[in-house]
């Protein structure tokens, strides 16, 4: 059975929490607040997890109402229900309803949407690495820091540097091999 | 220096690569390479596929100071509720 462990939560999950905000918001800070806000709310109302689910289902499902208080929040404030469709220019007479309906199939939106969970799943395999192989790989990767850098700054040469990256990638392959392709 | 390279200095060659920090005469070696070892082949073809996945999707991190501003709330909190 899961155990909440409240003092790890930023380290273990604010990436992903982030990353599943982030597309669904689209700002930086909003999203750092409803993070923010789903860490206290999942602290005042720990008494009610009942570790049937994970840690991180749990505090998603927190987040998702919050994600939705937000939208709420940003509707009643313009007094008035948004309104989804828009006539692009009401000049052009002809096939309004066809331009209007292609954007359904809008593909860079599904894209976004797919790259979205993808980025969770790698994620999910990112936090499994050892804690300092985590670290160093997501520096040298996601963040592009420079080698000399980081070397100074863990105390290592190029060529442990270059074996931990190693190790980091194969686990990766392989922990994305067995969620994510299959 | 030696113009075959061992599966071991390939995948360390490889994995450079990926993040653009190879010569072009080790590049060569490693092409060389690939072309006849058809295990490195593989990892390399892999190694790629991460590199492009790992591009697409832009993974955005937190940075250090908004983690630690979390961390210190959720402490406080924490001890607030101890007290409590």
């Amino acid at each position: 059975m899961e155990v909440l462990n409240p003092s790890k939560w930023v380290d273990n999950y604010a990436d992903y929490l982030y990353n599943y905000t982030i597309v669904r918001v689209n700002d930086a800070v909003i999203a750092q607040d409803l993070i923010s806000e789903t860490f206290l709310a999942g602290l005042r109302s720990k008494h009610n997890f009942k570790g049937e689910a994970s840690e991180r289902t749990w505090l998603i499902s927190i987040l998702k109402r919050k994600i939705i208080d937000y939208y709420r929040k940003k509707n009643s404030n313009k007094g008035k229900a948004e309104v989804l469709v828009s006539y692009k220019n009401d000049d052009i007479e002809g096939n309004w309803l066809e331009e209007n309906a292609a954007d359904l199939f809008d593909r860079t939106a599904e894209d976004r949407m797919e790259n979205s969970e993808l980025g969770l799943a790698i994620i999910k395999c990112l936090n499994k690495l050892p804690t300092k192989q985590g670290e160093i790989f997501k520096k040298k990767t996601i963040e592009n820091q420079d080698t000399d850098v980081l070397c100074k700054e863990y105390n290592i040469t190029p060529s442990n540097l270059w074996v931990i990256i190693h190790r980091a990638r194969k686990n990766l392959m392989e922990c994305l091999e067995k969620n994510w392709y299959n | 220096m030696k113009l075959f390279l061992k599966c071991h200095e390939a995948a360390y060659l490889c994995d450079k690569n990926q993040y653009k920090e190879i010569s072009i005469s080790e590049k060569l070696k490693l092409k060389l390479h690939l072309l006849l070892c058809k295990l490195c082949n593989k990892y390399a073809r892999k190694n790629q596929k991460l590199t492009n996945t790992l591009k697409a999707v832009e993974i955005k991190t937190l940075n250090p100071e908004s983690k630690l501003q979390l961390k210190e709330k959720l402490q406080k909190e924490l001890a607030d509720k101890l007290n409590s």
